[in-house]
């Protein structure tokens, strides 16, 4: 079995990998003086591993729920969305909105409306929501239509195609996701324990960086790190024991949303399709302030503190104060959205151009799959405490933190396409006299563009994220300090205002940057339709 | 064992956007019950169309199918009709076994240990029972899916060019394993393919249809003896009947009965 052969012959890669990785690590501790492993391990002797596995238990406390309550939700919604299509957009819709609201924004709010372990829940709800939406979508709709047209030709009924043939096919699917989402849900609880909670990693990850304890940061990262990964691991064993049938597809979340977009997209004519995206595009406007104003009014909270989408309109629109709350607002959206654009260029020139060169130069290839594939099961974002204290307060942190977070997705879904290039297509630059770098530019990048873009798109939500939290945590300026800022000075109107101008400028982006990636999977498909 | 079926004057249009396209136009058939018929013609000729049609899994907009005087769709909802497609459509998640239990299940029947056994040594998967799809290989999908086909013991039998994806060698082999099947389990079968040779090697008529519309132009009754063997391939009038078919299917072909002639 060469199949075996060969897994072996990866474990072993990975293996030495990782001792790799780990030598490389303390070489970097011993030339910089940064704490390398030996030094973690230390620390972890020191402080006693039951800190850091109560504090990761109490997370998990929150993040499971959270997590399990997402995953069920979104098998209702695509269920539902399967059963009748005419409702799928909608809720799809919804689900891009859950996606886009940025974690530090709505976190805050969520600490005003609900107490206990509520906002932390919920902020993992939110953060595996999306993902298992489009994984268990992409599965119901997974199965070849000749199979369910068997079901039928034999008699069957169509209850009888969902439960036999969809439900089924759609396992693989919904465990994909079901993993990847894994390590989100717990970053959404760390993210609420950002905001203030007792236990918990994100509390000990908050006051370490605070006291500027560098090597139990370092060391608190790693744990929430671990038990991401155990979690990821876990559901992946679990996943591959269920579908042993199935080929091990892991789920690409950008893709796989794209696809589901475009579905509808094309089922209509261009002007249609135009006015429904408009029509869209309004419903989910007053979906998001109806629910707003509907959480508002069952939750109970005092209106001084919960306030209506009315109560900011009048706030931004006040006849003294109205200009000057906007221009401050635009002002810091300004240097938050720069801060992002430069992260964002950078992880993209990054992942872009380590893609090529591990295509022209195959070993870095191997190389580099270790840590990405660590990276996947991470919760990066939950990094940046990390990040503030290894970089300074300065303003480049903001810079790097977005550039790290789109570095992984970006050079992923790009080394993905370059080897789904068909074998023909290089034989017909290489028959034709041309070289690696002519298949990479004639071939391999414009084929990779969609994919590029599609990632963009998935990690912007997470980028902007980043983005409030450095700004909250170090540089101290931009819509992510003034957001918590509104909350000390109680300035209520101010916090809902920013909450609703963080999403909609990550929903809008998110909206944009699908709109390119359509453009320009439109314009190297244009020939062949 | 097996039903007539009777086509008449049968039309399927298909609205793409503002154009409308005839995928069937006024097609006539006789089926006696228990033979093979074979559906022959090009791509875009309306033969899938028709399968779909007798499966009960879509309408014609004018005329009437009836297979022993009933509906199709009766038929479909009694469990009586058999299907195998091109890419066998097995369900990659269930084993031989089970697959081919799946029309049993829709039908609410229990399966009987010794006729599962029976179709499936039959079909020459003997020791295959518990092997999941991916784990066979082209050839031995599609038997699964003759086999899964004829479980529920069909009135009817309707095979989408399920030999397409086959080499020559494995292809002729199944030939021969279906006449044998059928040998013993007369059911009437209908059989679409874009091969002239396996439409005449199996089958009792040949119909050929030609596109735009789609339509049934000639209906060729193939006299070979059975059994048919290697050697009915080599014989004269196997030949003759291939360049018979051949003639009819390029002289309907727009444009290439020009350039191309008629192969020899």
């Amino acid at each position: 079995m060469s199949s075996l052969r060969q897994g072996g012959r990866a474990e072993l890669l990975w293996a030495v990998n990782f001792v790799a990785i780990l030598l490389l690590w303390q070489c970097v501790g011993f030339a910089t003086g940064l704490p390398g492993p030996i030094a973690v391990v230390h620390r972890l002797k020191v402080d006693g591993p039951e800190l850091y596995w109560n504090a990761g238990l109490s997370t998990l406390r929150c993040a499971l729920p959270g997590w399990v309550g997402a995953s069920a939700v979104a098998a209702v919604c695509a269920m539902v969305a399967t059963v009748w299509p005419v409702l799928a957009p909608g809720i799809f819709q919804l689900g891009v909105m859950s996606y886009c609201l940025p974690s530090l924004a709505i976190g805050p709010v969520l600490m005003i409306v609900l107490d206990g372990d509520g906002p932390r829940i919920v902020l993992a709800a939110l953060a595996s929501f999306f993902t298992m939406l489009v994984g268990t979508m992409t599965g119901l709709r997974a199965c070849p239509p000749f199979q369910t047209m068997l079901v039928t030709a034999f008699g069957g009924t169509s209850w009888q195609a969902l439960f036999k043939v969809r439900l089924r096919a759609a396992v693989p699917s919904w465990f994909a996701a079901l993993r990847i989402s894994a390590p989100a849900s717990l970053l959404g609880a760390m993210i609420g324990e950002f905001l203030g909670a007792e236990h918990g990693l994100g509390v000990l990850l908050i006051n370490a960086q605070q006291s500027l304890d560098l090597s139990r940061t370092l060391t608190v990262t790693l744990t929430s790190a671990a038990f991401a990964g155990v979690l990821y691991g876990v559901v992946g064993i679990a996943g591959h024991m269920c579908t042993r049938w199935a080929r091990d597809m892991p789920l690409n979340l950008a893709r796989e949303s794209e696809a589901l977009r475009v579905g509808w997209a094309n089922t209509a004519q261009r002007t249609e399709a135009a006015l429904l995206a408009a029509g869209r595009v309004i419903a989910a406007v007053m979906v998001a302030l109806g629910a707003w104003w509907l959480a508002l009014r069952l939750s109970g909270v005092t209106p001084y503190v919960g306030r209506s989408p009315l109560d900011v309109l009048h706030y931004l629109t006040d006849r003294t104060d109205g200009a000057a709350r906007i221009g401050e607002i635009v002002r810091e959206l300004g240097t938050t959205l720069l801060d992002m654009a430069a992260g964002l260029t950078g992880g993209i020139g990054a992942g872009l151009g380590l893609a090529v060169l591990s295509q022209i130069w195959p070993p870095l290839h191997r190389l580099l799959a270790g840590p990405v594939f660590i990276m996947q099961a991470m919760p990066l974002v939950a990094t940046t405490p990390l990040l503030i204290l290894l970089f300074g307060r300065g303003e480049a942190i903001v810079v790097i933190v977005g550039a790290i977070v789109t570095f992984f997705p970006i050079f992923v879904s790009v080394s993905q396409s370059f080897a789904l290039t068909p074998r023909s297509a290089l034989d017909l630059i290489a028959a034709n006299g041309g070289g690696r770098l002519a298949a990479l530019r004639k071939v391999q990048v414009p084929a990779a563009l969609p994919s590029l873009f599609a990632a963009l798109r998935i990690t912007v939500p997470l980028s902007m994220t980043g983005a409030l939290i450095a700004e909250w945590l170090a540089t101290g300026r931009g819509t992510g300090y003034m957001l918590l800022n509104a909350v000390s000075m109680s300035d209520y109107d101010g916090l809902w205002a920013r909450v609703a101008v963080t999403t909609t400028v990550s929903m809008v982006l998110y909206g944009l940057i699908g709109w390119i990636e359509l453009a320009v999977g439109r314009a190297l498909t244009a020939g062949r339709a | 064992m097996g039903a007539a079926i009777a086509v008449r004057g049968v039309t399927r249009t298909f609205t793409l956007g503002a154009r409308s396209v005839v995928a069937l136009e006024a097609v006539n058939l006789e089926i006696p019950a228990g033979t093979l018929v074979s559906l022959l013609g090009p791509s875009g000729c309306g033969k899938s169309t028709l399968l779909r049609l007798f499966a009960g899994l879509d309408k014609p907009d004018g005329g009437s199918i009836l297979i022993d005087g009933g509906d199709p769709n009766e038929l479909r909802a009694s469990h009586r009709i058999g299907v195998a497609f091109q890419d066998s459509s097995l369900l990659p998640w269930r084993s031989v076994w089970s697959n081919i239990c799946l029309p049993l299940e829709l039908a609410g029947r229990t399966a009987e240990r010794a006729d599962i056994q029976g179709l499936i040594d039959m079909v020459g998967l003997s020791g295959f029972e518990n092997a999941l799809p991916a784990q066979l290989s082209g050839g031995m999908r599609q038997r699964v899916a003759i086999a899964r086909a004829l479980v529920a013991t069909p009135s009817v039998l309707l095979l989408d060019e399920p030999f397409g994806a086959l080499d020559e060698v494995v292809r002729l082999h199944l030939h021969l394993e279906l006449q044998r099947i059928r040998a013993a389990r007369p059911v009437t079968t209908l059989l679409v393919t874009h091969t002239v040779s396996e439409a005449v090697f199996l089958s009792d008529q040949v119909v050929v249809m030609a596109s735009r519309p789609g339509r049934a132009v000639r209906t060729i009754a193939v006299d070979l003896p059975y059994p048919r063997t290697p050697a009915t391939l080599r014989s004269a009038r196997f030949h003759e009947l291939c360049d018979l078919c051949s003639e009819v299917l390029f002289s309907h072909a727009s444009g290439m009965a020009a350039s191309t002639g008629v192969q020899e």
